[in-house]
């Protein structure tokens, strides 16, 4: 079958995988919208069909993740509108950029295992109190 | 100040790419009493601007697929969207309770992966 050059990426990764990652990214926004967040873990889900090749890491893979839901979670928040209230999110802001570049940096220095683990039982006992 | 010390802390865990908006979100609701769906739009704001920051240091620093990337936000806008739209309709109890399933099954998800 032949592509046009906008279609390259269908004849990369093959249709039928290019339409699945499709679909789960549509499934990411719907989560991220309504939720959110979330719509990260969700396309970890789709990266992890992508051919692993060496070249293309794992911290590689987290930044391109990050870099599509940027553009989502900006449309959501266009969408939220009224609902949300700009002077609650003021004293977020400059920790959040500050925090937001520390992680990024220390990415490459960290062994996050630990971290991970302790945060995940930490996120599923506030799952707990979120179903209560 | 300790809205600002959470703040920056979940962005460090945000960047390391350990899990980080849905801990704003957690922070808001479970501590500060916010509503769900302000919570959840404080916590895409704050993404914005945390996220927004971090993608700057990996900009420079690591290799962007930027095809995948295309594809995916032309793929997710839609349902960026639609999820939107969903969560201004229904009870925000239905969202809390799908809000904490998402955080169970993340936290088992990086509890047993590899």
């Amino acid at each position: 079958m032949k592509y046009s050059k906008s279609f390259e990426f269908f004849k990369n990764y093959g249709t039928g995988r290019a339409v699945i990652i499709g679909i789960i990214a549509v499934f990411a926004g719907v989560v991220n919208g309504f939720l959110g967040t979330g719509g990260g873990i969700v396309l970890m889900l789709a990266m992890s069909l992508l051919p692993k090749d060496g070249e293309d890491g794992v911290r590689d893979r987290f930044a391109t993740l990050i870099a599509v839901i940027l553009p989502l979670s900006l449309i959501s928040a266009i969408m939220y509108g009224d609902k949300i209230d700009f002077s609650l999110t003021v004293p977020y802001l400059i920790p959040g950029i500050l925090g937001g570049v520390s992680g990024a940096l220390l990415l490459d220095k960290l062994s996050v295992t630990l971290v991970k683990r302790l945060f995940a039982v930490m996120v599923i006992w506030a799952g707990i109190n979120f179903l209560r | 100040m300790m809205d600002a010390i959470v703040g920056f802390a979940v962005a460090i865990l945000s960047g390391l790419g350990i899990g980080g908006g849905g801990l704003l979100v957690i922070w808001l609701v479970l501590f500060c009493g916010t509503d769900q769906l302000a919570a959840q739009g404080i916590n895409l704001v704050w993404f914005l601007f945390s996220s927004g920051a971090a993608m700057v240091v990996h900009l420079i620093k690591r290799k962007l697929n930027f095809k995948l990337i295309t594809w995916m936000v032309l793929c997710g806008s839609i349902g960026a969207v639609l999820g939107s739209m969903l969560a201004k309709s229904v009870s925000p109890d239905i969202i809390r309770s799908f809000f904490g399933g998402l955080l169970i099954l993340s936290g088992a998800l990086t509890l047993f992966r590899r």
